[in-house]
């Protein structure tokens, strides 16, 4: 079963994503910041990150740098959720080192395709 | 001034120069004068000298001759042989005077005078003479006495005769030649002293052209000096406008040379130079003087040279500038004059304060799209799941109600965005009446309970009735919010204390929670839009992000103010407060029906078929109405009529008094002061109403038993006339 840590700070957009992939035979560990995120990513070995932009504290794009840039597992799969619609902004997202994007509001079944698409299940 | 000196000076060196000239004029007048004196004197010196050398040499031989002739008639006489040899001697002297005088012979007269001298002598020594004295000494005295009784005697006459009338001549010559010498002396005298008039009035004519002059010079210098002060005083004003302008100006010469700069440029580039030292600057001099402040100083730097050197269009460019950190926008245009371009103008405006204000609506436009995408997300997730799984009962009752919460919370926030744009463009209308604080306190407290078992709601009333001026509606979604997000923030449960009091001349309500509390670097920005307090236990706190920034500006519609004091950590205390409204209000008992017992009313009202209506519904209720259209007809009376109560206009058309004045006028008057004064106007001026004494103020239009109601009220409390009025349906019971 692989191991995905999700970070985003509102609980109902959690409660969809958990509910979502729990579904699809993930496991999912919850995180409401991106603080907590990075303390549940040093202790466990995660296959994905599905990280949102918008949090209080470190952001999204904050908890991307810290991973690439840290020790262990930092070559880990990183889904990034985000309301920006702008093109620079996704690119410049892509381009610190996420390996895709999704905009908000997203489709949760796109959601399982992409995840599956990101770990190689197909 | 340096002109005027200037004039000054040649003029005086004119006026030395003619001096000299003058006193030269004077000396050679002078000199000339002298010499020719001399030289007259001279000439008529040796004249004289030759005429009484003559006149004198003329005497002598005459004289001589004389002597002769006594000294021959001597010894003719006596026979004294001295004297004969005396008488022949002279022969001799005569010859030598002879000589002498030819010396000095000059005219005709002179000659002829000598010619007869000599015939004379001739005659006289070589003829007569030596015959005498022969014929004596031969002894004939007789033939002398002949002799000289003949033609000697006659000779002897006539030349005697003649050397006198010579002699006279010379005489008259010698006066004619003083004469004519006095006269010359005279001649040159008046000369010289024309000559010294003609000076003297050439210098006269000289000095008044100098003095005209000098005068033109001086009125030439002053309107110099004036010319100079205008120009002056002109530049000072172009100096003037540059500084007053709010952007920094630069100009340049085509060369780069700084040739303008203002005062604004100068303090935003911190030159703690003078303008003065400023001016004259090179190109390269002044631009890495001002790159230095700028951010990006190499892209700033060739601006400028491109700027400067670019013939045709204006440009613009956008810098920022360090310390302080500044937004600003520089402007560059060519300056012409007719079709030379002269220079180039920068004018650098300090934009920071747009910059912000556009940095804020973009990110309040990324945040309302964050805000507004959440809720759709969550919506549109639950509702593709709902459509697209079997899911179990438990699980769709979940979804649905996630989705309707959400939905609900997309349409506060739309609601609340909307409310606070809307105040913030001041749109905003208010519907300001009396309301009671305690009332609104309870209605609000007793609707948020519903949602909360953990938190203990208390309201503590320590006001004499908290009236406040204020729209009802407002005032409740401010407690809401307030009180709404006391409960959100203080999770735990715990008690919040609402406490109504007065403070000197303001309402206050406290509400006082044991929440989380406020960390100490939120506060400031606590009543922004959508600013949330991170939390230290991270969980997010649902709401829309904008009840306090509503809460603000509701309060500040009503004179308001709210702020906050906190413990992080051990709750937070937010204090709403209020204009406390003049006069004690007083909550009156519902009316009972009566009927007035013949009350006077006077009633001022400028539309008559207003104040008909008006005196028709008083009078169906038994009161004695006395109606005036015009102010001044009612302010006449008024001390004999004494009336019990007063309905009065404020707006009054084609009267020189308005209700205001007329309501000034009757609360100055003892006996007047205490009737109750009911306005009736269309316009909503309730606190300057008030405040002036009125009792009540009704808003056209009302209805017209209102009217009656309430002045009916007014006077059944007796001994409570002059007390305010609250309308009974307007105190929140309904
Ligand atoms: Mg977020």
């Amino acid at each position: 079963m692989k191991r995905i840590l999700l970070a985003e700070d509102e609980e109902i957009i959690r409660m969809l994503i958990v509910d979502t992939l729990e579904d699809e035979d993930y496991h999912v560990d919850e995180a409401a910041d991106g603080e907590e995120a990075l303390q549940l990513f040093e202790r466990n070995e995660y296959d994905l990150l599905i990280l949102d932009y918008m949090m209080p504290g470190y952001t999204g794009m904050e908890v991307i740098k810290k991973v690439r840039a840290g020790l262990v597992n930092s070559e880990v799969k990183i889904l990034m959720l985000s309301a920006k619609s702008q093109k620079h902004e996704q690119e410049m997202i892509l381009s610190v080192g996420a390996n895709e994007f999704m905009q908000k509001p997203f489709s949760p079944l796109q959601l399982i395709e992409k995840v599956k698409a990101i770990l190689d299940e197909d | 001034m340096k002109i005027k000196d200037y004039f000054q000076k040649t003029l005086s060196k004119k006026y030395a120069s003619l001096m000299v000239l003058t006193i030269i004029f004077f000396l050679v007048g002078a000199i000339s004068l002298w010499l020719s004196l001399h030289y007259f004197k001279e000439g008529y010196s040796d004249q004289i000298d030759l005429l009484e050398r003559k006149k004198d040499l003329a005497q002598e031989i005459n004289n001589s001759f004389n002597n002769a002739f006594s000294e021959a008639r001597g010894y003719f006489a006596y026979g004294n042989v001295t004297l004969k040899e005396h008488a022949l001697a002279t022969d001799e002297h005569v010859s030598s005077l002879f000589v002498q005088f030819k010396e000095i012979i000059s005219t005709s007269e002179d000659k002829r005078f000598i010619k007869e001298a000599e015939q004379f002598q001739d005659y006289y020594f070589g003829n007569a003479l030596p015959s005498a004295i022969s014929f004596y000494e031969d002894g004939h005295p007789e033939e002398v006495a002949k002799l000289a009784n003949s033609t000697t005697t006659a000779n002897i006459t006539n030349f005697q005769r003649n050397s006198a009338n010579y002699i006279s001549d010379l005489g008259k010559k010698l006066e004619a030649s003083f004469e004519r010498l006095i006269k010359h002396q005279t001649y040159v005298q008046v000369g010289f002293i024309g000559f010294i008039l003609i000076i003297l009035l050439t210098l006269l004519r000289i000095t008044r052209i100098l003095l005209n002059q000098q005068d033109e010079l001086k009125s030439k210098s002053i309107q110099n000096e004036e010319l100079y002060k205008k120009s002056e005083a002109e530049r000072s004003l172009n100096q003037d406008i540059l500084n007053t302008i709010q952007e920094g100006i630069l100009l340049i010469n085509n060369e780069g040379v700084i040739v303008q700069v203002n005062k604004q440029l100068i303090d935003m580039f911190q030159w703690s130079n003078k303008i003065g030292t400023i001016i004259g600057l090179d190109l390269n001099n002044w631009t890495s003087v001002m790159a230095a402040q700028v951010e990006d100083p190499e892209s700033f730097q060739s601006f400028l040279r491109k700027a400067t050197e670019k013939k045709e269009s204006d440009s613009i460019f956008i810098y920022k500038k360090l310390n302080p950190n500044q937004v600003i926008k520089v402007y560059c245009t060519g300056l012409y004059h007719v079709d030379d371009k002269v220079g180039t103008i920068l004018v650098h405006r300090d934009i920071t304060k747009e910059f912000e204000v556009d940095m804020m609506k973009s990110e309040f436009v990324s945040t309302v799209s964050h805000e507004l995408r959440t809720p759709l997300a969550s919506i549109l997730g639950f509702t593709e799941l709902l459509l697209n799984r079997e899911l179990k009962p438990d699980r769709q009752q979940k979804y649905f109600t996630t989705i309707y919460n959400e939905a609900k919370r997309l349409t506060a926030l739309i609601n609340d965005f909307l409310d606070i744009q809307r105040m913030e463009a001041g749109k905003q209308s208010y519907e300001k009446k009396f309301i009671n604080l305690k009332l609104i306190l309870d209605k609000v407290v007793e609707s948020q309970s519903i949602h909360t078992n953990e938190h203990q709601i208390s309201i503590i009333d320590e006001s004499n009735k908290a009236h406040i001026l204020g729209d009802r509606d407002k005032i409740e979604q401010v407690f809401t919010n307030l009180i709404n997000n006391s409960i959100k923030y203080s999770p735990n449960g715990g008690d919040i204390e609402i406490k109504l009091y007065h403070y000197e001349d303001r309402v206050f309500v406290d509400i006082k929670d044991q929440g989380l509390g406020i960390p100490e670097g939120s506060m400031q920005k606590l009543f922004s839009r959508f600013y949330r307090i991170d939390n230290s236990d991270r969980r997010r706190i649902g709401g829309t992000g904008l009840g306090l920034a509503i809460v603000q500006e509701i309060m500040k519609a009503h004179n308001g103010e709210v702020f906050v004091q906190s413990q992080y950590g051990s709750g937070s205390i937010f204090t709403c407060s209020f204009p406390h409204i003049p006069g004690q209000l007083e909550e009156l008992a519902p009316v009972t029906e009566s009927r007035a017992l013949g009350f006077k009313v006077m009633v001022v009202e400028d539309d008559q078929s207003l104040g008909q209506l008006i005196t028709e519904e008083l009078k169906e209720d038994d009161f004695q109405v006395s109606y005036f259209k015009r102010g001044k007809d009612a302010l006449a009376v008024i001390r004999e009529e004494l009336p019990d109560a007063i309905v009065l206009d404020i707006l009054l058309e084609e009267d020189e008094l308005d209700g205001w004045s007329i309501m000034e006028e009757i609360k100055k008057q003892e006996i007047l002061k205490n009737i109750p004064i009911f306005i009736s106007s269309a316009l909503d001026e309730k606190e300057k109403g008030f405040s002036l004494g009125a009792t009540d103020y009704l808003i056209k239009p009302y209805k017209p038993s209102q009217l009656s109601k309430a002045i009916m009220q007014t006077l059944l409390k007796t001994g409570k006339v002059g007390q305010v009025y609250i309308p009974q349906d307007e105190l929140g019971e309904e």
